[in-house]
């Protein structure tokens, strides 16, 4: 690691909001859930064609099967998508309304720990006692617990902040570290 | 970081908050967010809907020779019964009890500062200032005041251990004060 710290300064705006949330839910989304709903989608439609092929065939019939194998498709591959596109426009809605709320704050990256400072809160927590950290392809998430967590917009930083930010997190956190879809 | 009226803190508490401590004050919390998310009013609902299925069967019975439907209802909301009456809040407590396991920062001694307008909490890693109108709401139970809802940290527990019963009743004028209408009494 470099010696001098890393330091981000920002603020969130309503798409950083947005972008924040979508990658918690991403961090959140369980592999098993992921399971149950490509299995689920695809015995809708196996079922649809199936019941297409060998029941009584009707207008009405037709119609029932097709809808529940587009059900089937929604659910089984576009689920992700669906998910995510609700999600931002909820941070959206949540960000208009709640304007004041977000205010600017620096977060800083030293050897031992990670400074953050806004009006309201001053911290300075150390490597060992995060719980998590997530990093996709437009935030960094940094977990304190379960249920409490702060982020970095990458749009804040430049490639080479963010490559540094990435190497702190991954020596000092391991397998606390999570990346998805980010370069 | 300076609140907005001067002057010295009302009260200054120094605790540490317990897994039990914060389990039962998530608890609290989400009971006291919503009527209907207390226990013994979802386990009423489907105590009641038994109640109103089993006066129904001599009804069923003049259309149907058996009553195994309307047993089949009863016993799916005696289950539902039992289910939020003595399954929920001990799963609901011990996600609380996972949550505090999950953030090493609330098991670290703390000092709370209560001010007129705000609060300021304080470990040896952060500190936070929180103004009451942060919060949606203030419950105070028999052990400890619960605010929820804060901008930076969730949940600000109060607890009332080893506080003496001048400085508890301090604490209560002031937060009653400042959440009135969203202040809530339980567990006397």
């Amino acid at each position: 690691m470099e010696n001098n710290p890393v330091s981000v300064s920002f603020l969130p705006t309503k798409f950083d909001y947005a972008d924040f949330k979508a990658a918690q839910a991403k961090a959140d989304f369980q592999k098993s859930e992921q399971l149950v709903l490509r299995i689920t989608g695809a015995v809708l439609l196996v079922s649809a064609v199936l019941l297409q092929i060998f029941s009584f065939k009707s207008v009405v019939n037709s119609i029932l099967y097709a809808a529940m194998a587009a059900a089937g498709i929604l659910v089984g591959f576009f689920h992700r998508l669906i998910a995510q596109y609700m999600l931002r426009r909820r941070a959206l809605r949540y960000f208009d309304a709640n304007k004041e709320k977000f205010i600017a704050q620096t977060t800083e990256f030293l050897d031992e720990a990670v400074i953050f400072q806004n009006e309201r809160y001053t911290a300075s927590i150390p490597y060992d006692l995060f719980y998590r950290a997530y990093e996709d392809g437009r935030v960094f998430i940094l977990y304190t617990g379960i249920n409490e967590m702060r982020f970095l917009p990458k749009r804040a930083m430049g490639d080479s902040e963010c490559v540094r930010i990435r190497n702190i997190l991954q020596t000092k956190l391991q397998e606390k570290y999570q990346q998805e879809g980010a370069r | 970081m300076p609140t907005f009226y001067g002057g010295g803190p009302i009260e200054t508490v120094s605790q540490t908050i317990s897994s039990e401590d914060y389990a039962n004050a998530y608890y609290a919390a989400y009971c006291a967010s919503s009527p209907l998310r207390r226990r013994w009013v979802r386990a009423g609902i489907f105590l009641s809907a038994a109640i109103v299925i089993a006066s129904c069967i001599p009804c069923y019975r003049a259309h149907f020779s058996t009553f195994w439907v309307p047993c089949g209802g009863i016993v799916l909301a005696l289950a539902f019964c039992f289910l939020f009456g003595f399954v929920q809040p001990n799963d609901l407590k011990k996600w609380g009890a996972r949550l505090y396991r999950s953030n090493a920062l609330w098991s670290i001694p703390q000092q709370v500062e209560i001010y007129r307008d705000s609060v300021v909490i304080k470990n040896s890693y952060e500190q936070i200032l929180e103004y009451w109108t942060d919060f949606s709401m203030c419950m105070e139970t028999g052990s400890a005041f619960i605010a929820a809802g804060g901008r930076e940290r969730e949940l600000l527990i109060i607890k009332k251990q080893d506080l003496p019963n001048e400085r508890v009743e301090a604490i209560s004028a002031a937060l009653s004060g400042a959440f009135a209408a969203r202040y809530l009494k339980s567990g006397h």
